[in-house]
């Protein structure tokens, strides 16, 4: 199925590329402002550390500001009063891990309408299971080549049933997926590959000389790196948030994209956001030396 | 199915009551007199012009789509008179001593012998007929309207007719009166086409040589045909002449050649046509790899043959097969058309005549790629198989009665997608996705009537179609509550040949004209049309990857109620034709997708789907040329279209993408002198819906959109200018003839915005980025004809 979507998106951009010689400038066009809204985004791992809510509230999209924090009357997550660690930043202790198989309750109370009275808003995660990544290499996506542009194929079993996956990566280190455009999210489910042995390539991850990045920037890459693939299992509501989060961030077109629309939460009391969570597991590959691809200064 | 047995009886009582009619032995020794009427300078058949017997029983008849008209007379001499607005009338003295076969060649009167014909019908005729929301354009005016790297292109001019919209630019799909592009019914010889695009819609798959002329009907649409709710867009092929004859062009992207001609007379004629696009031809001298081992071109062919097996019995057959092939080193995408459709015309008699038509519709993408591990294919077909059989009985001037029956069996394979390859270890592996395949057969009976009064100052039209749909097996059948959930996450497997679910429908049409002068008249249209295949896509361009299903238990036919009014009038010794329309549609089970669906190789579609209303609504103006060295038409519309479908836009009613209320088309043909022929035209349209966001939040490290409302704002508004110039070259007098066209799309260069991105600047501030595809596009093409 991953082949089938890269070549999808192959062939999306094939097209793109070579029928369509579009040319962009910016455009003066200002939307209505909104009226602000509550925004609550959490997410429990299975790795032990900090497991962090945000309470936040929008604001205008066309506009400097940035969307506010805001500090609730009370967080719990399982009975458990979350503390308060800055401005809306709300944390479980050093070393919570979350149980695999477990359902965690969030709860807020917040007056977000300042009329006085505090409004109750919760969400609810079942945590999944962890997926051991067996297998991480490169290959090259020319064939019969060992060259670059490479692919990372990421190899583990899955489980039959529903599954969702997510991939962050590192690089030396250096976690490269610190934005939505740069994860990776799949699911798997009721194809024929459910239940089997599977090897992603990940398209999200091409590797040449650098890395271009979504906002035009490079990252540049020599043999020898370090490159580390976190393989998570998401709970259902998270890999759908994070999903349709990447649709919206990504440029529509009228050849492939569908209308927009606000993206699918599961905050009770018509909050903004999501309570997720995720089981992790990792591996790391070393970039062989190859032509084209440098030695690292 | 007793329902079903009733209308079935009926009909053949009246086809058999018919048939004593027709079959009533005459008093006196009959034969047959058959003929086409042809434009002498031209070739082009006549449609339309009236056939007379001056003497005797003033017996008529009008030539039909193919310039034929067959009248059966007792033997003599007869004097026969042929008309057709802007010929000269011609008589003719014929001893009929036995069936005879003729070809009769109309003049253009002088005044207008360089002119053009800008609609293949007359003013006179379109002003009497019941029939209303009508365009009918023949191929010499879809041949003068520039376009796009000089490419002719029929869809293009349809998106120029009152009413109609271009889905987006350069796209081959349209909008009529607020419908989506899959609510077009697109026949080719009555061969229902699915997707008509070359190029993700930058050319539609009609070349112009092959094609004689269309008619649009935007809603007013008669009772022998159905399938989509908004339009149908009627195209008839070309037939060859008697004369031998190849035409061709060479243009900056692509050629073309067309021949024609005859065997045993006029018996068989015949017509081939191919071009092909050669942009590709020139990438292997480019020095980029990638650009090096690019394919990107298409072709299609045409082929028509039309046989007279005697004076009653005509045979006509059409062939197109066509494909685009995209692709990069070991990747890319195929995908065309294929279309047969075989009629058999059959004249019982000058008044009652029959048309048999079996066709066939394939159209497929094969999607292939590998790498060093895994190959891959991933393919979608679908086959549409038809038969429709047209009655038409007229037992006088004043009365046209219309039956027959129409049957099609639809096969979709909405995704089937196999990757094979052998890992490191040397385990082989094998995925196989495979969307359920979906099939459908549509059963229609119709009949539809017309009746002239008043010396033929009214006319009536009504009609009735009456449907069953049903599913037919193998499939998985998905069904869905009313919160779109599965009952079964596997679903139920249907047995092959399992008729598991059958829809009924109705379809009634009314259409009224009234003369009040010999230049004004008014029409009243009301028509009900039902769909039972949908489009699923978000493409408005024509993407190669659309994939269409069926209704099922879980996708209810959609449904529409169109009445429609207006006041046709001609002016100045009809040289001129003026309009006015309104209109207003209701649409019912209009399917929408909810927020972020999965449409890609995902097998439960039923659950991505909302279903709501809509209407449409708008008067349409219309004021047009058609005669002189200045012809053409100016049409303004003003027209809005919603829908309100429970699961989008929280469920308020909102601006369906093709509601852009004001839209004005100004197209022009001017004859500067019989070398030079010059055209013009000019698009307005009010900006494309759109949706923005109106807030935003901070979620891993991006600023997530929030919205408020669907298609709330609107993109800048659409215009655009074109302009060409045919400069007919040598002796203009010999059969060798030749011309240069050069023609400019996008002559003042608008950018007009095809998408909207938002983008962040470096401070932090979003801002909108719109896409624009085309700027000046300079093309030339040099055509010739011998």
């Amino acid at each position: 199925m991953k082949y089938i979507k890269y070549t999808y998106t192959t062939v999306i951009l094939l097209t793109i590329l070579g029928g369509i010689a579009g040319c962009t400038e910016p455009i003066e066009m200002i939307g209505d402002d909104m009226d602000p809204k509550l925004v609550i985004t959490g997410t429990l791992s299975t790795e032990p550390g900090y497991q962090i809510v945000e309470i936040s509230s929008t604001v205008p999209y066309f506009g400097t500001d940035l969307p506010e924090n805001m500090d609730a009357a009370r967080v719990m997550l399982n009975d458990i009063e979350l503390i308060r660690d800055a401005p809306g930043i709300y944390t479980t202790g050093p070393n919570f891990a979350a149980v695999e198989g477990e359902t965690y309750l969030l709860e807020v109370w917040i007056d977000f309408d300042r009329d006085g009275k505090e409004e109750y808003y919760s969400a609810t995660t079942t945590v999944p299971y962890v997926h051991v990544l067996e297998s991480l290499t490169v290959r090259s996506l020319i064939q019969g080549e060992i060259n670059i542009p490479f692919v990372l194929l990421a190899g583990f079993q899955d489980t039959p049933g529903e599954d969702y996956y997510g991939a962050a990566l590192w690089i030396n280190n250096e976690l490269y997926s610190n934005r939505i455009l740069r994860y990776y999210v799949h699911s798997l489910n009721d194809y024929s590959q459910d239940g089997s042995f599977i090897r992603y390539p990940i398209p999200e991850w091409i590797i040449t000389e650098s890395l271009v990045w979504d906002n035009g920037e490079t990252y540049d890459l020599y043999a020898g790196d370090v490159l580390t693939v976190e393989l998570q299992t998401l709970s259902k509501e998270y890999y759908k948030f994070l999903q349709e989060a990447k649709i919206e961030k990504n440029q529509h077109f009228p050849l492939f994209s569908g209308p927009r629309g606000n993206v699918t939460g599961n905050i009770s009391g018509g909050a903004l956001g999501v309570f997720g969570s995720y089981a992790v597991n990792c591996k790391s590959v070393i970039l062989p030396s190859c032509p084209g691809l440098p030695e690292r200064p | 199915m007793k329902l079903h047995l009733t209308i079935a009886g009926r009909s053949l009582l009246i086809f058999l009551g018919l048939m004593v009619l027709a079959t009533e032995l005459p008093a006196q020794r009959r034969h047959t007199l058959s003929g086409k009427v042809m434009d002498a300078n031209e070739g082009e058949i006549l449609t339309g012009a009236v056939v007379r017997v001056l003497e005797g029983n003033n017996t008529w008849t009008l030539t039909d789509s193919r310039g034929r008209f067959v009248l059966t007379l007792p033997e003599g001499h007869v004097k026969l008179e042929i008309s057709y607005i802007s010929y000269e009338t011609q008589s003719h003295q014929i001893i009929l001593d036995k069936n005879k076969d003729i070809l009769i060649f109309l003049k253009p009167l002088s005044y207008y012998l360089e002119g053009v014909t800008v609609f293949a019908e007359s003013a006179g005729k379109r002003l009497r007929r019941a029939e209303m929301s009508i365009e009918r354009i023949d191929a010499e005016v879809i041949r003068k309207v520039p376009t796009l790297f000089g490419e002719v292109d029929l869809l293009k001019v349809v998106q120029m007719l009152p009413g109609v919209q271009a889905a987006s630019e350069g796209s081959s799909g349209f909008h009529v009166r607020g419908g989506s592009p899959d609510q077009n019914m697109i026949l080719f010889d009555n061969a229902t086409l699915y997707n008509v695009s070359h190029m993700l819609g930058f050319f539609s798959i009609f070349n112009s040589d092959a094609v004689s002329d269309m008619t649009l009907y935007k809603g007013d649409i008669p009772a022998r045909f159905g399938g989509r709710l908004s339009s149908l867009l009627d195209v008839i092929p070309a037939d060859g002449t008697g004369r031998f004859s190849v035409n061709g062009g060479i243009g900056l992207i692509s050629s073309k050649l067309a021949a024609q001609g005859s065997v045993a007379g006029d018996r068989l004629t015949y017509l081939a046509a191919g071009r092909r696009t050669y942009a590709d031809l020139f990438l292997p001298l480019a020095k980029n790899e990638v650009i090096k081992n690019t394919t990107i071109h298409f072709y299609d062919l045409n082929g028509r043959v039309r046989w007279r097996i005697n004076d009653k019995n005509y045979l006509y057959l059409t062939l197109y097969n066509g494909k685009d092939n995209f692709a990069i080193s070991e990747m890319g995408v195929k995908f065309g058309n294929s279309v047969a459709a075989i009629n058999w015309n059959h004249y019982f008699s000058d008044r009652f005549f029959m048309k048999l038509h079996a066709t066939y519709t394939n159209y497929d993408y094969d999607f292939k790629g590998s790498t060093n591990e895994m190959k891959m294919e991933w393919v979608s077909r679908i086959q549409d198989a038809g038969m429709r059989l047209d009655f038409s009985y007229m037992p006088a001037p004043e009365h046209l009665f219309e039956f027959g029956y129409t049957s099609n069996f639809q096969w979709f394979q909405p995704g089937k997608a196999l990757g094979t390859g052998t890992l490191e270890s040397g385990v082989q592996i094998e995925q196989d996705i495979t969307m359920s395949r979906r099939q459908g057969f549509v059963n229609v009976l119709y009949f539809s009537n017309e009746h002239k009064f008043f010396n033929q100052r009214m006319e009536l039209r009504y009609g009735l179609r009456m449907n069953r749909f049903d599913n037919v097996g193998p499939t998985t059948l998905y069904r869905v509550d009313e919160n779109y959930n599965l009952f079964d996450e596997n679903g139920i497997a249907i047995s092959s040949g399992n008729f598991f679910h059958h829809e009924y429908g109705w379809e009634p049409r009314l259409g009224i004209s009234f003369l009040v002068t010999p230049n004004v008249s008014v029409k009243a249209a009301y028509a009900r049309t039902l769909q039972y295949v949908h489009l699923l896509s978000f493409s408005s361009a024509g993407s190669p990857m659309e994939i269409w299903i069926p209704s099922s238990p879980g996708i209810k036919p959609q449904s529409s109620h169109q009445i429609s009014t207006g006041v046709f009038a001609t002016l100045f010794r009809k040289d001129y034709e003026a309009s006015v329309e309104l209109f207003y549609k209701g649409l019912d089970n209009v399917l929408d997708f909810k927020d972020h669906p999965n449409l890609l190789l995902y097998d439960k579609i039923e659950t991505e789907l909302r279903f709501g209303s809509g209407r449409s609504y708008g008067a349409e103006f219309l004021l047009r040329r058609n005669k002189g060295d200045l012809t053409g038409w100016i049409s303004y519309t003003w027209s809005r279209s919603f829908r309100t479908i429970p699961g989008v836009n929280n469920g308020q009613k909102y601006r369906s993408p093709s509601d852009r209320p004001h839209n004005i088309n100004i197209v022009l043909f001017y004859d500067i002198s019989r070398r030079l022929q010059a055209s013009l035209n000019w698009i307005y349209a009010t900006g494309q819906p759109v949706t923005l966001p109106e807030g935003r939040y901070w979620f891993y490290n991006e600023l997530i959109p929030v919205y408020t409302e669907r298609n709330s704002y609107r993109m800048a508004d659409y215009h655009r200018m074109d302009a060409s110039l045919t400069i007919k070259l040598g002796n203009m007098n010999r059969r060798w003839k030749h011309s240069l066209n050069v023609s400019v799309y996008n002559l003042y260069g608008r950018k007009n915005p095809w998408a909207i991105n938002f983008r962040l600047k470096p401070t932090g501030e979003q801002y909108l980025e719109m896409t624009y595809l085309f700027s000046v596009v300079p093309s030339i093409t040099w055509n010739f004809s011998f």
